[in-house]
């Protein structure tokens, strides 16, 4: 079980429609990375590890919405971190990453997660840039 | 640019979107129907054969057209970032769709770095609260952002409005958005840390803790204002501010809650 959710090769493939890239992680683990561009208003997947979870982004103009989408039916337990909440509106510019942890119960032990989403809004454009990671241990 | 819609049952959407969604380059913008069924449209999918496949069932209703590729046009004819609070206020950017008849329509842009443009939960709550009240005198807007709160006072009649806000980009653009929408609104380049509070009979404070401290700190002994909208504040950071507008004779009489924020209506303590 384990051993499926951290290979790279079945989460590239999975997030090969929209780009996303996997890889080993060198003290262990799988790391997932993409970057997308979303309309406003527009609901996207901007991370996917399949059999695990699926991050869905709808930015609006002056709030973004975040779905953890679980792919499993372990217990699975997410955590934000509150000081980035305003990072996606910060009028004053800088790049605050939204952070976001997760634990998954796996029947062959826990497996810990850990998100950054750096978002970079384009008025002009009506779209948000959303440069994304997620480690999982 | 290609736009497609299909409909899902509402049920199932969250199931089925399991397999689209990473299939979608534009992800998905999302309509409920009404009938049990949702509306999504997306733009330049890959064949409708393919998403048939992932989904392993037919997708109904698919309508193909071709639509303009820039978003503002698109804005126009589709909609999608209009809110409407309590049914009589309708509040959009200037490519949205008008209002429906009966609604007032607010019109803002978003410039400036000014916050309030109608899609955070503060505003919508802070516009519902304002439409519990009957016009009674002046309002002043203390953080005004975009200017929404001060311009939806202003039409439903509260007079005289100022608008006040530290970043000066949110002020241009409130005045510019109070311009396009023909409402008489004095705004001004404030910094609420340091400068007078300014009071009227309705104070509409959509802004930090640290506002709201020093607006509570501004009350006492006041004989203005006569009502207070609040909001700005996560719920968690209310307990605080109520304390501070208790100690000035300020309760909450009514209170709002929406994606962890929240927006509360004071009345003086006996009114």
């Amino acid at each position: 079980m384990r051993e499926d959710v951290l290979d790279p090769d079945r989460a590239a493939a999975a997030g090969s429609a929209f780009g996303q890239l996997a890889g080993r992680l060198p003290a262990g683990g799988l790391l997932l990375a993409s970057s997308r561009l979303v309309e406003i208003g527009a609901r996207a997947t901007v991370l996917l590890a399949p059999g695990l979870f699926r991050l869905d982004l709808t930015p609006q103009e002056e709030t973004l919405g975040v779905l953890t989408r679980p792919l499993t039916r372990d217990p699975v337990r997410w955590q934000a971190d509150q000081s980035a909440w305003d990072g996606y509106r910060d009028a004053g510019g800088g790049l605050v990453p939204l952070e976001l942890r997760g634990r998954f119960e796996l029947a062959d032990g826990p497996l810990t997660v850990a998100v950054r989403v750096l978002s970079l809004a384009d008025s002009d454009a009506g779209a948000v840039h959303f440069a994304a990671r997620a480690e999982l241990r | 640019m290609r736009r497609v819609t299909f409909r899902l049952p509402a049920a199932e959407k969250e199931d089925l979107l399991d397999a689209l969604m990473p299939l979608l380059p534009a992800g998905v913008r999302e309509r409920p129907l009404g009938d049990g069924r949702v509306e999504l449209a997306t733009l330049a999918p890959p064949a409708r054969e393919l998403l048939e496949a992932a989904t392993g069932r037919p997708l109904e209703d698919w309508v193909e057209e071709t639509v303009p590729a820039d978003w503002r046009v698109r804005r126009a004819r589709f909609g999608g970032g209009a809110y409407v609070v309590g049914g009589r206020l309708h509040v959009r950017s200037p490519w949205d769709p008008p209002a429906a008849d009966g609604q007032i329509d607010l019109v803002l842009e978003r410039a400036g770095g000014g916050f309030g443009s109608g899609s955070h939960p503060t505003t919508r709550m802070s516009l519902a609260l304002l439409l519990d009240l009957a016009p009674a005198g002046g309002a002043a807007d203390l953080g005004c952002g975009l200017g929404t709160l001060a311009i939806a006072a202003a039409r439903l009649g509260w007079a005289p409005v100022v608008g006040v806000d530290r970043m000066g980009g949110a002020v241009a653009a409130a005045r510019t958005n109070g311009a396009r929408n023909g409402v008489d609104v004095e705004w001004r380049e404030t910094d609420l840390e340091s400068a007078p509070v300014p009071l009227a009979e309705l104070l509409l404070v959509n802004a930090p803790p640290p506002v709201h401290a020093r607006v509570a700190d501004a009350l006492a002994d006041a004989s203005l204002p006569h009502a207070i909208v609040a909001s700005g504040l996560v719920a968690a950071e209310l307990p605080a501010a109520a304390v501070r507008y208790a100690a000035a004779g300020w309760t909450v009489a009514a209170a709002l809650e929406e994606e962890g924020w929240t927006a509360v209506r004071l009345e003086r303590d006996g009114a």
